[in-house]
């Protein structure tokens, strides 16, 4: 229950090598509970090594992640992860909603059932809660997923490019209802993605690692710095901004 | 290290059997693992192991020399065409069912104890084995790949040659694979159901002496030779036909 | 062309081999070697009637299922246990890779002398063939749980005996399932393989016997009944998996 009292996150200081293999050089960040943090960055940058660190599924070489005061030393039911990866993040043994009670089996059955109900609400399923995951679209799996986490009532959800394999019309329905799920609960969501418009839409503050080995924060963009309006030269300017940031032309 | 942990497994292999042994205490129905070594040893030292050993890879060999081209060759002309599939179809299921061993005693009736019995039956195992491996990949030749080819104005029996050949050859190869171990099976059945020569044969000569080590020398040796085999036939696609490798290749 | 036009031309394939099979036979003239396709059938009715050919199929298949429920069992714990502990499964590959390649016939005769001529022989031949193949293929699919699923347990703070009955095991079921499917035609290989060479009793029996009695009728029916049933038993393999498992373990 302590960990439920943080209000800020931070990240001080972290490095991750994996043997001689530096990944992540020195990051320091620190974010307001409710955040909406996305972190931009090419492939290969560690940007997904930072999500499994936070997750608590690999520990940092030095440095420290921690939530308020509290050190993060493993995983946890209080940051579950959404996986890119959907033909294998859900049970597919399980039915909808099997697959969103997995974590909270030890309820009790009347609130288990509340629960259930409420998340698969929230993301639009309420109405294939008895189908099996290959009957699914991959954005119907996608949507699973984040109930399965929202049913643990988390304090964050760590996103791993969740919409990375979807197509673009899926995608940009998907990046809307996550945006007013995290208007509706308030829960920090640390986001992964290398598509620079989903996290200019979705971000509160945008975090842009630069190419590793040895990645390090190239941006950090705060969330009065955000502009919402597509139509504004400060919207182009800023995408500009991060495509540069992003050294997107590399090949040239 | 993976050879030290392999070693390792050996080594509690063998010390589990020399416990079982020395519980058993009746070398002659249960052998430790030394004598059942001597036995190898002395068939080693004495030829016998070489002479079984060639006499028995030398059927498999002249059947694979018939039974691959056989295969292949049967198994391209019934992928490609629906009619010739649809007449072969029901026999290759029937045969498919039945184990070929079962038809071990119906070779040896037919051609009596002979080479040719058991070449014939290690043949038909070979053939039916290829082909059907080939037929399928035949069949999973991807359709794009022949619109790629009619594109580039490759078409007809061109596109058979061109397309379909190359890219059946890793269902070939796996094909081929599957009918070794299949071979080795047989022959070994038909070796010690009738035969003078061979690896089967030594089977069943130790068998009527109670010759255990002897017996338990020849299976592990079985194992072995197959593994062998196997191995070798994967080293030689990768080093003759390194574009269809099985294996998947990182930059 | 059209699946009835195949089916036809399949039944006349068929047809026009057993005419000409009876053409041969009758040609030929040597019953006892080449019996025509009448003879067979009066053979399958003489040993319809006097209750042989379905008491040896009865003793063979027994056998089969005896052994294979042994070796099917075995064959799903060795391949978890080899699959999930790195250490157990790097010093024991070696050792199924030659015990793989072992032919069942190869071992019958050493394990009559062991234990015997009776059922157990061929219970144990059996179960060591469904052993090996079930192992190596429930070892691939313990190996390879994909690893998102690992840690949604580790999320959720799943323990090891939890983890392996909610998460590794269903996820092993398809590979498993791939084994025991392979399985039923190697059962029926060791089950021929042992009572070829120690027949008192079943299908391969029947063959062998007919050999040194010269009755080629026989030994057909005998070969055409084993065929039969082990096809028979592939199929409600499938249709098993078809009907129980395949919404929750597709395999494709």
């Amino acid at each position: 229950m302590l960990a439920k009292l943080w209000t800020n996150f931070g990240i001080s200081n972290v490095s991750k090598s994996f043997g001689n293999y530096p990944i992540l050089d020195r990051i320091d960040l620190e974010f307001n509970r409710g955040s909406f943090i996305c972190v931009l960055g090419p492939s290969g940058s560690g940007k997904s090594t930072l999500l499994d660190l936070i997750a608590g599924f690999e520990r940092p070489t030095s440095g420290a992640i921690r939530l308020g005061l509290e050190e993060i030393r493993s995983a946890g039911p209080d940051r579950v992860v959404v996986f890119q990866d959907v033909s294998n993040a859900l049970f597919p043994w399980l039915t909808v909603r099997e697959n969103v009670e997995f974590g909270i089996s030890r309820l009790p059955r009347a609130e288990r059932q509340q629960r259930v109900a409420r998340v698969l609400e929230m993301v639009n399923l309420a109405n294939h809660t008895n189908k099996f995951p290959s009957e699914l679209s991959g954005g119907m799996k996608q949507r699973v997923q984040i109930a399965r986490g929202l049913a643990m009532e988390p304090d964050m959800l760590l996103m791993d490019e969740p919409f990375g394999a979807l197509d673009a019309i899926t995608r940009k329905k998907l990046q809307t209802d996550l945006k007013s799920l995290w208007e509706e609960t308030g829960k920090t969501i640390f986001f992964v993605t290398h598509d620079i418009e989903e996290a200019l839409l979705l971000a509160t503050e945008i975090v842009v690692l630069s190419t590793g080995p040895g990645a390090r924060v190239k941006e950090w963009i705060r969330r009065d710095q955000i502009p919402q309006d597509p139509a504004t030269v400060e919207y182009v300017a800023m995408k500009t901004r991060l495509e540069r940031a992003l050294d997107i032309d590399e090949d040239h | 290290m993976r050879v030290l942990y392999a070693g390792l497994g050996v080594a509690i292999v063998i010390a589990v059997w020399q416990l079982m042994a020395n519980a058993i205490a009746f070398d002659m129905l249960f052998p430790p693992p030394r004598v059942v070594g001597a036995s190898a040893y002395d068939m080693i030292v004495s030829g016998s192991m070489t002479d079984d050993v060639g006499a028995s890879l030398w059927r498999l060999l002249l059947a694979l020399l018939i039974g691959v081209p056989a295969g292949i060759l049967i198994g391209v002309a019934i992928g490609w065409w629906p009619i010739a599939n649809a007449i072969v179809q029901p026999f290759i299921r029937m045969f498919n069912a039945i184990p070929a061993i079962a038809l071990v005693p119906f070779s040896l009736l037919w051609l009596g104890v002979t080479e040719q019995s058991r070449i014939a039956l290690l043949v038909y195992t070979i053939t039916l084995t290829v082909l059907i491996s080939t037929r399928a990949g035949v069949r999973n030749v991807s359709r794009i790949k022949l619109r790629a080819g009619e594109c580039l104005g490759v078409r007809g029996p061109q596109a058979l040659f061109k397309i379909v050949l190359p890219s059946c050859i890793p269902a070939i190869i796996i094909g081929i694979r599957t009918a070794i171990g299949l071979g080795v099976m047989v022959v070994v059945a038909a070796e010690m159901l009738g035969a003078e020569s061979g690896v089967g044969y030594r089977l069943m000569q130790a068998r009527s002496q109670f010759d255990t080590a002897a017996l338990m020398a020849s299976i592990i040796g079985l194992g072995l030779l197959a593994l062998l085999l196997d191995r070798a036939f994967e080293f030689a696609v990768e080093t003759l036909l390194p574009r269809y490798s099985t294996k998947r290749r990182i930059k | 062309m059209s699946g009835f036009r195949m089916t036809t031309l399949s039944t006349l394939s068929l047809c026009s081999f057993v005419i000409m099979w009876a053409i041969a036979a009758g040609s030929i003239g040597r019953p006892d070697l080449v019996p025509s396709p009448l003879q067979v059938v009066e053979a399958l009715k003489g040993m319809l009637s006097s209750g042989e050919i379905v008491k040896a199929t009865i003793t063979s298949l027994g056998r089969v299922v005896v052994g294979y429920l042994l070796g099917g069992v075995a064959g799903v714990v060795t391949g978890i246990i080899l699959g999930r502990i790195t250490i157990i499964r790097e010093s024991f590959s070696i050792i199924f890779d030659v015990a793989k390649g072992i032919p069942p016939i190869a071992l019958v005769p050493v394990v009559i002398m062991w234990f015997g001529i009776g059922e157990m022989s061929k219970w144990l031949v059996i179960a060591y063939v469904v052993w090996v193949v079930v192992t190596i293929s429930t070892l691939v699919g313990a190996k390879e749980v994909p690893l998102i699923r690992l840690r949604t347990a580790e999320i959720i703070g799943l323990g090891p005996l939890e983890r392996l009955y909610r998460v590794v095991l269903p996820s092993v079921v398809p590979y498993a399932l791939i084994g025991l499917r392979n399985a039923v035609g190697f059962a029926f290989v060791a089950l021929v393989s042992a009572e070829l060479i120690g027949a008192n009793s079943g299908l391969g029996q029947i063959i062998m016997d007919s050999r040194f009695a010269l009755q080629t009728d026989r030994m057909v029916v005998g070969i055409f009944v084993l065929g039969g049933v082990g096809a028979i038993c592939q199929i409600l393999f499938e249709l098993m998996e078809r009907l129980i498992l395949a919404r929750r373990f597709q395999t494709g």
